[in-house]
């Protein structure tokens, strides 16, 4: 093998350690930093209703008889309606209902509000949908939360608004300083 | 299209390194090689690693562990090189036509471990929990959250509602070390279809890929960048492209697109070798003529395939005979330069059918138009397969050198010409083994051997790839110029050639 030839092999073996050495440690910006990020996040199990009404004979004797029952109930969790304004400026207005494929399971809030560092007054409505003609199944659900303060969002960080199941009220967190 | 710029890489390669140290040829067992180190620096790591404080152990064996922080940067380069190993070793495959028919289990599961490897890279770098941990685990649970297999979404865990339980660490853990387990089972299952698989590279690659990458630890330790915080925005932070190359897209999409583009182009890349085989050439498997079959085991052994087993014969005759199973034969036709009484191979690729062949073209050049005859793999051989002649030598294309049968070498020098012989080099043979075991056959006398009656000076293997003519060129200058020195012999007019073995008889009814 030629001096050249070595020479060639060993810078091509270089420059294959050095470009794994940049792959390897390469850097990406996953979020900027350069602002405040509200996050809203937050588990609720909601409150359940269902609609009953009594079978006609024909109904139950078109059923086989170990599935027959007087009353069928249609039911779902009621879903909420959720309001975020900052400063007086709405960020959200949404409905949210109950996950699962039947709305069965509890309600999941999860919202990420990016907002340029500084002082702001945070309002936060999550208020239950009012259903007439309903039976309500368990009412030992919060049918509201509110929030209504002033926050200091700082650059780089998030405020994390959740709920607090022992409190029952949303509460802010933020992280520790370093 | 693939074959081309493999050739041109191959060619670099060779030419830097020479043909036995390319380690493009040697990637799919330099990525075995990459896991045997990723496993024994992780063994070590693991004894330092504490599921209550992930973050903290890893600064701990970063600053205080002996040799913590340089086995950790190997344990993580060696990952880094596996990756790039088994994607250099796919498209190897892809570019060769090698992954489909037979072929396809391979394909399939190979491809399949480069999934399981970049997972298991995943819980890697999630173990760490720093920075780029907390984003991978968070884009993770992003897309899994879209599938309907959890009762609720598993996003919660990253969101900073709670603290992260050690028991979302312990089965981080567990995958990280179990998945090491599955590669193994499913490097038996890519290897199950070969015979005599390689798995580990020669030691002057080994040694040298893992001092190399001993230094760049060395050098430059891996980096650790600052302990996860779901409550902090990530900014910019170190991140290994080589596992996180999906992170940018998936973060900047809704992660249904994220699943049609990983469904797309996984559909894409697992059938590729289907819509992209050629549509005229459907190779047949080898056919045994029991006739012929002498039942010496010798195709059975150099089958690189395991397609080939030996059966006992019919009733009345106590030795066996070669079966060759159509769903494992991928009609490399090694078979074929196997066997001395030429009684196997794919249809028209037999020993014999190579003797017709000759002999009509020897009738065809008089001895002064093939004072060299080339005999060249198709698919290497420098891409002059198709020249016809080269440097005023007659090309004789064959598919696989492996497939040629030394009565041809023999036919061709009793006939008055020199023979040099292109084969693909060893490690990159289309099929294996068939330039390895075609150099055994012609001079360390592997059953089916060139005959001792044929002058070796005027026979000559050597080795080209695809994207290298130019060696063929020098080697043909190179043995004109050592044949110059030897006598002219006489050339033979009525060439027989014995087959050496006997054929066996008809079976015989026995009452």
């Amino acid at each position: 093998m030629t001096r050249a030839r070595r020479v060639g092999g060993g810078v091509l073996a270089l420059g294959g350690i050095v470009a794994l050495a940049l792959l390897s440690a390469g850097s990406w910006t996953a979020e900027e930093s350069d602002h405040a990020v509200l996050r809203l996040a937050w588990r609720v199990r909601g409150v359940r209703v269902e609609s009953c009404r009594a079978l006609t004979p024909d109904e139950l004797a078109a059923l086989p008889a170990h599935m027959r029952q007087d009353t069928v109930c249609v039911g779902q969790v009621l879903p909420y309606h959720l309001t975020v304004n900052l400063d007086g400026v709405t960020l959200v207005t949404d409905s949210i209902r109950a996950a699962g494929a039947r709305s069965d399971r509890p309600l999941f809030v999860s919202r990420s509000l990016p907002a340029p560092a500084g002082t702001y007054r945070l309002q936060i409505i999550f208020e239950r949908d009012a259903t007439e003609g309903a039976v309500t199944v368990s009412s030992d659900r919060p049918a509201r939360l509110a929030v209504d303060t002033t926050v200091v969002l700082e650059r780089g960080t998030i405020t994390l608004v959740t709920y607090d199941p022992d409190g029952r009220r949303l509460v802010l967190r933020r992280a520790t300083p370093d | 299209m693939a074959l081309r710029p493999l050739g041109l890489l191959d060619a670099l390669c060779n030419r830097l390194y020479g043909w036995k140290h390319n380690p493009l040829y040697h990637a799919g067992a330099l990525a075995v090689a990459m896991l045997a180190v990723i496993l024994l620096t992780g063994l070590y790591l693991i004894f330092f690693y504490k599921l209550s404080a992930p973050w903290e152990s890893i600064q701990r064996i970063e600053e205080q562990v002996l040799l913590g922080r340089w086995i950790r940067a190997l344990h993580r380069y060696a990952s880094d090189v596996a990756v790039v190993a088994v994607a250099v070793h796919a498209f190897r495959m892809f570019a060769q036509d090698r992954a489909w028919g037979p072929r396809a289990l391979a394909w399939v599961s190979g491809l399949l471990l480069l999934l399981v490897v970049l997972v298991c890279g995943w819980t890697g770098y999630v173990m760490v929990w720093d920075v780029q941990g907390l984003v991978l685990a968070r884009e993770g649970a992003r897309l899994l959250d879209v599938l309907p297999l959890f009762s609720e979404p598993i996003g919660r865990a990253f969101g900073g509602e709670r603290a992260l339980p050690s028991a979302f660490f312990f089965l981080n853990l567990f995958l990280h070390v179990a998945l090491p387990i599955g590669i193994g089972l499913m490097l038996w299952v890519h290897t199950a279809r070969v015979a005599r698989p390689v798995l580990l590279p020669p030691r002057s690659i080994l040694w040298t890929v893992t001092g190399l990458l001993l230094a760049l630890s060395l050098a430059v330790p891996a980096a650790l960048g600052p302990a996860a915080n779901p409550l902090r925005l990530a900014g910019r932070a170190p991140y290994d492209w080589f596992f996180s190359f999906w992170v940018p897209f998936a973060a900047a999409v809704p992660a249904g697109i994220s699943w049609t583009v990983v469904l797309v182009v996984s559909a894409i890349v697992f059938s590729a070798p289907w819509w992209t085989r050629p549509r005229a050439r459907r190779p047949e498997p080898s056919v045994v003529d029991e006739r012929l079959c002498t039942g010496c085991r010798q195709c059975y052994l150099d089958c690189p395939y395991e397609a080939i087993s030996m059966l006992p014969r019919d009733v009345g005759q106590n030795d066996e005979v070669a079966h060759v199973d159509p769903a494992l034969c991928v009609s490399c036709g090694i078979c074929t330069g196997s066997c001395a009484p030429m009684g196997v191979g794919p249809a028209g690729r037999t020993g014999r059918d190579q003797l017709v062949a000759v002999r009509a073209f020897v009738a065809r050049h008089p001895v002064a138009a093939r004072d060299v005859v080339l005999v060249g793999c198709a698919r290497g051989a420098g891409g002059l397969a198709a020249a016809g002649v080269v440097e005023g030598a007659p090309l004789v294309p064959i598919d696989c050198v492996g497939n040629l049968h030394t009565s041809m070498v023999e036919y061709l020098v009793r006939a008055g010409s020199a023979v040099l012989i292109v084969g693909c080099p060893p490690r990159d043979c289309w099929n294996r083994e068939g330039t390895k075991w075609l150099e055994q056959r012609l001079f360390h006398d592997r059953e089916a051997e060139l005959q001792p009656r044929v002058d070796r000076r005027r026979v000559r293997l050597t080795h080209a790839a695809h994207g290298e003519p130019r060696l063929v060129r020098a080697a043909l200058a190179t043995f004109r110029a050592d044949l110059a020195g030897l006598e002219t012999p006489d050339a033979e007019v009525h060439i027989a050639i014995d087959t050496t073995c006997d054929p066996v008889p008809d079976p015989v009814e026995v009452p």
